[in-house]
């Protein structure tokens, strides 16, 4: 879901950090978007992170950014104009099969543990913070992978409405096609004609599984489904410490009895989530719910 | 001389020389007629002289009446009367009219008057001042007195007279004067007029009608007889004018078309050399340079062969720029396969640079993040740091106080162990005070069989030695008890003893234990104490790399929008070596069109290495 600003362009680090205007400082900024968005600047990403407001205050229209601080404060999180603001501050790095250990423990050991546990029950897998979709489908690839495959749906959710136009796309470059297995690429990726020369569809075996969805990991709405599988990656890193916690312990109650949450490889929150236990699998550390027999945890 | 003028300049030249001739007649006659008119003025004068003279006499007659009054008047009254003034007015008037005399017969005409004048003047005031100092009787007026005055004014009459005179001769022979004056005007007049027509007339002849009229007939001449055919004739000696100058053009224009017509065969012959060298070399202007023109004995043969020369070379460079064309057209076909892989792989970079500034960016929000965990880690590790060293602190102070207890404990074992011995010697006491008990309860009852021996006096003594005896047995009952004591003391102390040595073996136990904890919460301290120093140092380098990562991220910005220039110029480059292929193309079109012999058949290639080896 949300990752901060992709490459602004230069102009927009026009605005020093430290200067107020209109009344309003770098600080008051970046503590609203904080409370949110729950996303952090580094430091040294203060004055373009300022010169992307900016932009995107002149983009509506707006001249005085003390009336556009004003608009934001009094709209929630999921308002458009936040939306918009979020597009540009947000980076939708992502890619196929980006941490391939976690994707081969989710293959080899989380899916058939589950799959015996649930006795052929529909699994639910959520990718948070899916960015293009490429986290989504990697994870329904690798659930559709194994012969004993039993129904599942993947569930990508990201902030960046962009983002999950993209994803719905599912059509991807060469380039961003690349670091999927070839035997993958074979039987889940269909050749096509794009705008930019040749791409490549993700196949409907796939695709028909696999459902996007905007969502606020620190403002979530009441809504609470639980998955089987919640994978979160790269996204914890913009998030505060406060925010980070929040989101965790957030992810963690969406995490069926039984089930596992996957965090990127770094992103190891300070305190555990609560209610889950850390375990290892093939070299990665994943947390699971433990409690009755997770069989019982799903009606 | 005159013959190097042209007819213009005759023209003009004997206009001015008629010019000049009139204008000598005019003066000529100018002159004449000034003559007369000053003979004119003359009369004028003399005429206007004649007719102030009246007035003059008119006045002098007045002069002398008044003198006469004068005179008559002082000799009859002796007073003075008012007859002078009137004289002297009447004087003034004559000066006055001899004044207008003077003005028209001239100064010189009326000088003789003026004396005479001044002469009658002077008589008559010295007669005057004569009759005043009365040095003179008053006289008659016609007297002797007055005959000095009587004949200066007769003087002055007479010569008054004589001016009359001679100004009425001198109007007579003026009048005479331009009567001649005129006369002698119209002769000269006609004949300066006569001399210079016949002059001008002469000059014409001989500088302007005369060599024009032989020019032309000389033109004339030749004409004629061109217009017969004959083109032997010259104009002889042509002069300068005009018709001297179309003379020469004839003359040349001859002498020129001459040699034309009589190399008229010459020419025919040429000209079909040339119209068969022209059709061998026309070729050439379509662009064929296969031709080779035929080389004669003629002068053509010399053009032919310049031609052939000229064609060889030029076939040797239309070669060399045909080869040159080709092979720039191959090295832009190259450069713009080249040209448009790059521009595609600029793109293609430009939106790899983006992908990657993107993945950059975060890796070092990654980086960051790991960073800020590893310092608070490190913050963990401090606390646990700290924690084990008061851990370590208690594990001490638990020892000690183990050690403390042993040794307490040990004590109170070698006390009882002491308390053991000591009832052991009590129990040896025990005994001793038994064996003596035994032995005084033996002796007690050797007494007794003593006493009982020795009858009545032993009886006494017996009483004594029962006496000693139950003592004895008392003693003896006692030690037993004692001693039984003392062994109940002894198993007790012993009993003691072990349990002592049991706890001491337990408490020495638990203090081994607790060293144990205590060394393996030291070496935790150790190890906590390496764990901080390393987690710090990771925090340290993370936060090194995080911002080694924010100069990457922003290098890898940079970079992008420089790739992104970088694609725009390589699309220019593209664009550019397009428009030179087409223009290659073009030239090479052009090349093409001439037609060069198979290759082989002409030396000299172009040089290839030079090409090579210049790209």
């Amino acid at each position: 879901m949300t990752k901060s600003a992709s490459s602004a362009p230069a102009s927009a680090a026009a605005q020093p950090a430290g200067d107020a205007v209109d009344g309003i400082t770098p600080q008051a900024w970046q503590e609203l978007i904080l409370k949110r968005c729950g996303l952090t600047f580094r430091h040294v990403r203060a004055p373009e992170v300022i010169g992307l407001v900016h932009e995107q205050m002149r983009a509506c229209g707006i001249t005085s950014a003390a009336a556009y601080y004003q608009l934001l404060s009094g709209q929630p999180g999921a308002s458009l104009e936040w939306d918009a603001l979020i597009e540009r501050l947000t980076n939708h790095e992502t890619s196929f099969f980006r941490h391939p250990p976690s994707f081969d423990a989710l293959r080899q050991h989380i899916l058939p543990e589950l799959r015996a546990a649930r006795r052929g029950a529909r699994l639910s897998l959520w990718s948070a913070g899916c960015s293009t979709g490429q986290e989504a489908y990697s994870m329904a690839m690798c659930a559709a992978d194994d012969a004993a495959a039993g129904e599942f749906t993947v569930w990508g959710g990201d902030i960046s409405h962009q983002a999950i136009k993209i994803a719905r796309l599912a059509r991807y470059g060469p380039r961003a096609i690349a670091p999927i297995p070839n035997h993958y690429r074979q039987r889940f990726l269909r050749p096509t004609t794009g705008a930019s020369g040749n791409e490549y569809e993700i196949a409907d075996e796939i695709r028909q599984r696999v459902r996007f969805m905007t969502t606020n990991l620190v403002e979530p709405d009441g809504f609470r489904p639980t998955h089987d599988v919640v994978m979160c990656h790269n996204v914890l890193i913009y998030f505060s410490p406060a925010a980070v916690s929040r989101a965790v312990s957030w992810l963690a109650s969406c995490v069926a009895l039984g089930g596992y949450l996957m965090l990127g490889p770094g992103e190891a929150p300070n305190d555990r989530p609560s209610g889950l236990e850390p375990v290892i699998l093939n070299g990665v550390r994943a947390y699971q719910r433990r409690g009755a027999k997770p069989a019982e945890s799903r009606p | 001389m005159v013959r190097t003028l042209t007819i213009k300049t005759r023209e003009y030249l004997t206009m001015l020389f008629v010019g000049l001739l009139l204008c000598a007649t005019a003066a000529v006659t100018l002159w004449q007629i000034t003559g007369i008119e000053r003979r004119t003025r003359d009369i004028d004068r003399a005429s206007r002289a004649s007719a102030t003279l009246p007035r003059l006499t008119a006045d002098m007659s007045r002069l002398v009446q008044h003198e006469r009054a004068y005179m008559l008047t002082v000799a009859r009254q002796h007073r003075p009367t008012d007859d002078l003034d009137r004289w002297n007015e009447a004087y003034d008037a004559v000066v006055a009219a001899l004044g207008t005399v003077e003005a028209a017969a001239g100064e010189r005409a009326t000088a003789p008057v003026r004396s005479a004048l001044l002469t009658y003047q002077r008589e008559f005031f010295a007669m005057r001042s004569r009759i005043a100092q009365a040095t003179v009787p008053p006289v008659d007026p016609g007297g002797a007195d007055g005959d000095a005055t009587r004949a200066a004014f007769a003087q002055l009459e007479q010569r008054v007279d004589t001016l009359v005179q001679s100004t009425t001769a001198e109007l007579t022979a003026q009048t005479a004067g331009v009567a001649g004056g005129f006369s002698r005007t119209y002769v000269a007049a006609a004949i300066a007029l006569a001399v210079g027509i016949i002059v001008a007339l002469i000059l014409l002849r001989v500088a302007v009608f005369g060599p024009v009229n032989a020019e032309a007939q000389a033109l004339a001449v030749v004409c004629e007889s061109l217009a017969h055919g004959d083109l032997s004739n010259r104009v002889p000696s042509p002069g300068y004018t005009e018709l001297g100058r179309i003379g020469r053009a004839i003359n040349t224009m001859l002498d020129h078309t001459v040699p034309l017509v009589d190399s008229r065969k010459e020419r025919d012959r040429m000209q079909a050399a040339v119209m068969k060298l022209l059709s061998e070399v026309s070729g050439v202007a379509e662009g064929d340079l296969t031709v080779e023109a035929e080389v004669t004995d003629d002068v053509t043969g010399a053009v032919a062969d310049s031609f052939n020369l000229m064609i060889g070379q030029l076939r040797q460079i239309i070669g060399q720029v045909q080869a040159a064309s080709r092979q720039i057209s191959t090295a832009v076909g190259e450069l713009r396969d080249v040209t448009a892989n790059l521009a595609t792989g600029s793109d293609d970079q430009a939106a790899q640079a983006v992908e990657a500034s993107v993945a950059i960016e975060e890796m070092a929000a990654s980086i960051h993040y790991v960073s800020e965990n590893a310092s608070s880690s490190a913050q963990v590790a401090e606390q646990a740091r700290v924690n084990a060293e008061h851990g370590t602190r208690a594990v001490t102070r638990t020892i000690e106080g183990m050690k403390a207890m042993r040794d307490q404990v040990q004590e109170t074992a070698k006390r009882i162990k002491r308390l053991g011995e000591s009832s052991q010697e009590i129990g040896e006491i025990v005994e001793l005070i038994g064996d003596i008990g035994d032995r005084t309860s033996i002796l007690a009852l050797n007494a007794s069989i003593q006493a009982a021996m020795a009858g009545e006096a032993g009886r006494g003594f017996a009483i004594v030695a029962d006496e000693v005896e139950r003592l004895a047995d008392r003693a003896t009952e006692a030690t037993k008890r004692a001693g039984m004591l003392v062994k109940a003391t002894q198993g007790e102390t012993a009993e003691v003893m072990t349990a002592m040595e049991d706890t001491t073996r337990e408490v020495i136990n638990r203090s081994n234990i607790a060293n144990e904890a205590g060394v393996a919460l030291a070496e935790i301290q150790g190890v906590s104490n390496r764990l901080a120093e390393l987690l710090q140092a990771i925090s340290d380098a993370a936060q090194q790399q995080a911002r080694g990562s924010e100069q990457v991220a922003k290098s890898m910005n940079e970079m992008s929008a420089v790739t992104r220039s970088t694609a725009a110029g390589t699309k220019q480059t593209a664009a550019a070596i397009n428009s030179l292929g087409l223009l290659v193309d073009n030239l090479n079109a052009i090349v093409t069109r001439f037609k060069l012999p198979p290759a082989g058949a002409e030396a000299a290639p172009f040089s290839q290495p030079r090409l090579v080896a210049s790209r």
